[in-house]
Parts: structure tokens; C-alpha cells; sequence
């Protein structure tokens, strides 16, 4: 344990195992109060069901899991998610999607407005208040489902893939809009995604899991500047930590997998 | 085919109704019309005065809604019907949540539930007049049954099986059980609802019909039989075709709930 310089997410040896398959393990991480940590590994790996225990959605079996300290059991009122599939109730307009959680807290009506009306500024989806998520775009339903966590002031974001079942343009700005409201509120945020490109856009590191059961394969520093305009794409330095991933993730022939599978899918994981 | 005939030189400009109405909109009603003018010719060439004819059904229609035994008769059965649906529903949606939600319950209860939903109603006909004797509130306790166990199975089906997100999204932002039961659960299965007030409707209205016959209870179903028995046959089918006008509406009605209440739920 790291005595002083205490981080707002500490996941200590965790394992999870459902019956006879065994899906994480040992798996170690931290996460600082102002940092952005990318979990990437291939899909069906257990990124998104360490994610889920970190929200406190599922158990872990062995080892455990501390924000703030606090063990988490169950979800804990300071932790937001948003979803891969978004989650918006299609009963509810967007206010009354992104107002959910603070009317369960029976936070004062007219905190709630003023709350609500500031995500929606920020998301960019003023005008769309009164719309259903039926009548919004999926890039629009994914604004929603963000300024539903962000309303919150969360201190930890949990973040499950959450860009992708958007599709690639829209991605890639909400990617960029993503990382400019966390540049005016710098929060701890978990960032699950199968794509390494995001990975390393997003985080200040990457945590590379892989394997059966998922295990950290490595941990990488981003040492990409902040703010991270559109630029950073395309200097060496990203493309450079991208490729270091890569071969992370299907380059090294560990647990027996081989490193002609790993180049085999070279130009698929590229692109995912 | 009004689009065709507007291009022609020297036609009329056509007007709204022209171009409403189509092929296909005027086939049912040149069908409606065929039988109707057939049903009128054989009664009148074959068959004694006393049987019911399509004009001498309209010809009814002032006399019967003349009298006053007419809205008695009217306000009986349909108030019965609005009555026992609507204190039905809310039964079945209660229990139909609580059922979609605690999987024990549904061990306990499911079975028979299903059982009795698959059961014609007017079996129990017997048994309830046995209970509560010849009385009104005979037809009440069938229709209210006859509303509850449609809605309760439905509203079951429709809580149990909400999308998966849903529910972690209400434990992510602290939802407790009454929060999920209610709203998550109940709005999620609103368009599961609304088919099985429907369908409480329709059993309703056909068991309503079906006891005030069986327990000689004052209401349209009774006229109906009471009028043809004094061999006003055009008079009782004044009353069966509103009972007809009646379910079609409620019908129209629910369609338009559905897409009011759930309008993600397409259609």
C-alpha cells in the first residue's frame, strides 16, 4: 500500500470466478484522484466485469476493492457509471434521464434544475430536454448517459465502453468532448475500452488485460500532454505507446498463446 | 387512383375525400354493403316478418333508445364493465408486479394464476351466483376476474423481463426495491400492461354479457335475449350492435393508450 500518497481507487488482488471459470485474477490496480486509467483488452477478456465490481454491480470472490478507503460491497453513492448501451429509461425524457439520480436523493427540486441545466449545457444538448431517447441519435443518448454520471459530481467515473456502440465520426468527437469536460474537472476515472487508440487517447495510463483468467499483462504510462488536442494522434509519441499495446496485448507468446496468433489479428485490433 | 384521375384534361380538381378514398378503403364497405342488401332481400322473400332485417334494425334504433330501460340496461352493463376492468387492472397490476419481481411469490402463485387465465370464466358463473345469489354483483365479480388474471399475467411477464441495464442503472444510481418495482419495472412493462387491459376488456365485456343471461341480471345482455324472446328481434340487435360499437371502441381507445403511454414501444 502506497501509505501517503493515498489513491481514490485501490483494486488489491482481485480475483472472480463464476463456478469453474475463473475470470479475473490477482488483479492489482490504482487509480489517483485526478487520473484517467484506460482498461484495454480484447472483448469477453473481464475488463467490464472488473469494472462492474469496482461499481459495486458484481462480487469479487477473492481480494478487494477500496475507494476513498471504503470497501466497496455494494454500488457507493460517490461512483457514476455510464453504460455501453447507455441505459437511458425510455420512459423518461432526457431531463428526467439525466435528473434520475439526484431525484433518488431527494436532492432539493431547485438544486436539481440548476444541476441538470448545467450537464446539459455542458454535454452540448441544450434544446433536446424534452426529447426521448428514442428520438435522439446514439451519439445524443451517450451525451445523455454522461451528463446523467457527471450530475452527480462523482469522485470516481466508471466508464464501460462507453463510445463504443456510437459510430466511428461521432466517436471520435465525443472522445474529444469527453476529455475537455474532464480538463475543467479533472475527476478519477476508469476507462474500459477494446480499442488501444482510445486507451491511449484517454488515459494518463493503460492497464493491459489479458488472458484467461484476465490478469494485468502491463501497465503503461501516457506521457501525452493535457490538454490532449486532435493533434496528439498523429505524433510519434502516441503512435509510438500504441504500438507498445499492441504488442502487450498480441505480441509477447504468454500462457501458451502464440505470437503468430497475435500478428495474425494485427490489423483487426488496430482498427477496433 | 385519385391521383390518376386529376391528371386527366378537363376533370374537376377532386377534394379531400376523393383521395381518401381508395380501392382499398371502399372494399370492405361495398362488402359490408353486399351483405347487408343480401341479408335484406332473403328475409324479406323467405322468412316471416319477425326476423331481424338491416332496415328494420334502423328503423329501431329511435324506439329502443327511446326508452328509458334502453340507458338503465346501458348504464348497468357498461358501468359494470368500466367498474370491474378498472378495479381488475389495478388488482392485476399490483400483483403482476410483485409476481414479475420476487421469483418466490411466483413459485406460489404463477401456477394457479395461469390455470384459472386458460379457464373460460363462465364456469365459475355457477359458483358466484352461489355466493353472492341473482345479484349484479354476480357480473361484478366475473368482470373484475375476468380483467385481473389477463393484466396480473401480463404485468408479470412484462416486470420479469426488463433489459438487464436497466436494472444495473437504478443500483448504480441508488435505487432501492420500491424505486425498481415502480420505476423501472411498472413504466418498463407499461406496453405489456395496456395489451392485458385489453384483453381484460374483451373477456369482460363477453362474461358481463354472458352472466347477466345465465343469472337473469338486468342489463344489455339480458335485453338482448328478453327482446327476442318477444320476437322484437330488430330491437335486440339495436342493442347487440352496441355492445359491437362499444368493444371496437375500447379497442381504438387502448391502441391510443399504448402509444400515449409507451410510444417508444413503436407501432
Amino acid at each position: 500500500m502506497p501509505p501517503s500518497d493515498d489513491p481514490r481507487l485501490v483494486v488489491d488482488n482481485a480475483s472472480l470466478h463464476y463456478g469453474a471459470l475463473d475470470v479475473l485474477a490477482d488483479v492489482s490496480l490504482t487509480v489517483q484522484s485526478r487520473e484517467i486509467v484506460s482498461i484495454v483488452g480484447p472483448s469477453g477478456c473481464g475488463k467490464t466485469t472488473l469494472l462492474r465490481c469496482v461499481g459495486g454491480l458484481n462480487q469479487l470472490n477473492g481480494g478487494e476493492i477500496r475507494i476513498d478507503g471504503q470497501r466497496v460491497e455494494k454500488p457507493l453513492p460517490m461512483v457514476s457509471m455510464v453504460f455501453q448501451h447507455f441505459g437511458l429509461f425510455p420512459w423518461r425524457n432526457m431531463w428526467s434521464n439525466i435528473a434520475y439520480g439526484l431525484m433518488l436523493r431527494r436532492t432539493p427540486k431547485a438544486e436539481i434544475a440548476r444541476r441538470v441545466d448545467a450537464a446539459i449545457e455542458m454535454v452540448g444538448l441544450k434544446g433536446f430536454e424534452k426529447s426521448y431517447p428514442h428520438q435522439l441519435s446514439g451519439g445524443m443518448q451517450q451525451r445523455a448517459g454522461l451528463a446523467r454520471a457527471l450530475v452527480m459530481e462523482p469522485k470516481l467515473l466508471l466508464m464501460d465502453e462507453p463510445f463504443s456502440a456510437i459510430d466511428a465520426q461521432t466517436r471520435e468527437q465525443l472522445q474529444f468532448e469527453l476529455l475537455r469536460i474532464w480538463d475543467r474537472r479533472p475527476t478519477a476515472m476508469m476507462f474500459v475500452t477494446h480499442s488501444i487508440d482510445e486507451a491511449v487517447l484517454m488515459g494518463d495510463r493503460v492497464v493491459v488485460l489479458a488472458g484467461r483468467p484476465a490478469h494485468v499483462r502491463a501497465l503503461r504510462r501516457v506521457d501525452l500532454p493535457r490538454p490532449r488536442e486532435r493533434s496528439v494522434v498523429t505524433s510519434p509519441e502516441f503512435l509510438n505507446l500504441r504500438e507498445q499495446v499492441w504488442h502487450d496485448l498480441f505480441g509477447q507468446p504468454t500462457d501458451g498463446e502464440t505470437a503468430s496468433r497475435g500478428r495474425g489479428v494485427r490489423s483487426a485490433a488496430g482498427r477496433k | 387512383m385519385a391521383a390518376l384521375g386529376d391528371r386527366i384534361a378537363g376533370a374537376p380538381p377532386r377534394g379531400g375525400l376523393s383521395r381518401w378514398l381508395t380501392a382499398e378503403r371502399l372494399a370492405p364497405v361495398v362488402a359490408g354493403l353486399a351483405f347487408l342488401l343480401l341479408w335484406q332481400v332473403y328475409v324479406e322473400a323467405r322468412l316471416p316478418d319477425f326476423v331481424a332485417t338491416p332496415l328494420g334494425i334502423v328503423q329501431a334504433f329511435p324506439s329502443t333508445l327511446a326508452k328509458a330501460r334502453f340507458w338503465s340496461d346501458v348504464a348497468a352493463t357498461l358501468g359494470a364493465i368500466l367498474e370491474g376492468v378498472f378495479i381488475g387492472s389495478v388488482a392485476g397490476i399490483l400483483i403482476g408486479v410483485v409476481m414479475g419481481r420476487v421469483r418466490e411469490l411466483n413459485w406460489f402463485l404463477s401456477a394457479y394464476i395461469r390455470a384459472l387465465y386458460a379457464l373460460p370464466l363462465v364456469a365459475l358463473v355457477p359458483i358466484v351466483i352461489i355466493w353472492v345469489g341473482y345479484e349484479p354483483a354476480a357480473r361484478m365479480i366475473i368482470v373484475i376476474i375476468s380483467a385481473f388474471l389477463p393484466v396480473a399475467v401480463t404485468t408479470a411477464d412484462g416486470t420479469r423481463a426488463i433489459a438487464k441495464e436497466y436494472l444495473d442503472v437504478g443500483k448504480m444510481f441508488g435505487a432501492r426495491t420500491h424505486h425498481v418495482w415502480f420505476g423501472i419495472a411498472l413504466p418498463a412493462a407499461l406496453p405489456y400492461i395496456v395489451a392485458g387491459i385489453e384483453m381484460g376488456f374483451a373477456r369482460g365485456i363477453t362474461n358481463a354479457i354472458a352472466v347477466e343471461v345465465l343469472a337473469s341480471i338486468n342489463g344489455m345482455g339480458m335485453s338482448v335475449f328478453t327482446q327476442s324472446a318477444e320476437l322484437n328481434e330488430n330491437a335486440s340487435l339495436v342493442y347487440v350492435v352496441c355492445l359491437a360499437v362499444f368493444a371496437v371502441g375500447v379497442r381504438a381507445l387502448m391502441i391510443r393508450a399504448r402509444r400515449t403511454v409507451a410510444p417508444w414501444y413503436g407501432g
